[in-house]
């Protein structure tokens, strides 16, 4: 069962990130949404130490605006980066109640 | 992003991560494979698909080289440094064992020149 489904906005997590991981820097802390859920696979986390035996999370392809990323981008405002992201790294983000 | 001081960025970008940082423009120029390239990236495609040695332990251990190796070596340097050291923390070999092979291999290919 996924926590997350597709349209939802999410953030992704804003951590060091010793060790290993597949989510690059450029990319953390910022906000975006769902565009696909795909299913679960090894972590890259526990992959990466020698760990089959280790963590299955379900991956997503998340959404995010290019001028979100880079506030100085002068490309088109539909332009977006799409990237595969485990549900570990991803945070829900609050309804803001009026 | 959270404030960093310049060591924390040391942790917060793995060397091969470098999206989104200033760079001089790629050299996108092709070219060709030496053989020993063939058989490296060959021989490690096999060893994934077996689980010996895994694509993400593979990227686990260029990561871990430090910038100057990392800057040094050409790409499948890395990737014969990387798989000697996570072969051997995975206790497949020992650097005795690899120093060995290494002697014998020059020894035929100074026999064949």
């Amino acid at each position: 069962m996924s926590a997350f489904a597709k349209g939802q906005a999410v953030r992704i997590a804003d951590r060091l990130t010793v060790g290993h991981t597949r989510v690059p820097s450029y990319v953390r802390g910022a906000q975006g949404a769902i565009e696909r859920v795909l299913r679960e696979f090894l972590i890259p986390e526990d992959d990466a130490f020698g760990r089959p035996d280790g963590r299955r999370l379900t991956l997503y392809r998340v959404r995010l605006a290019a001028r979100d990323l880079w506030p100085q981008y002068r490309g088109a405002t539909s332009d977006e980066v799409q990237l595969e992201i485990y549900e570990h790294w991803l945070e829900p983000i609050e309804e803001v109640s009026p | 992003m959270q404030a960093l001081n310049e060591r924390t960025k040391l942790l917060y970008h793995p060397v091969n991560d470098v999206g989104g940082q200033p760079r001089e423009p790629l050299n996108l120029a092709e070219h060709p494979l030496q053989p020993w390239e063939k058989r490296c990236h060959a021989l490690l495609e096999s060893l994934n698909a077996r689980g010996v040695l895994t694509m993400e332990e593979k990227r686990r251990g260029i990561e871990d080289m430090g910038q100057t190796i990392y800057a040094a070596l050409t790409y499948y340097e890395k990737w014969a440094m990387c798989a000697a050291n996570v072969l051997m923390t995975k206790g497949h070999f020992t650097a005795d064992e690899l120093a060995e092979q290494i002697r014998q291999v020059k020894l035929r290919f100074e026999e064949a020149a």
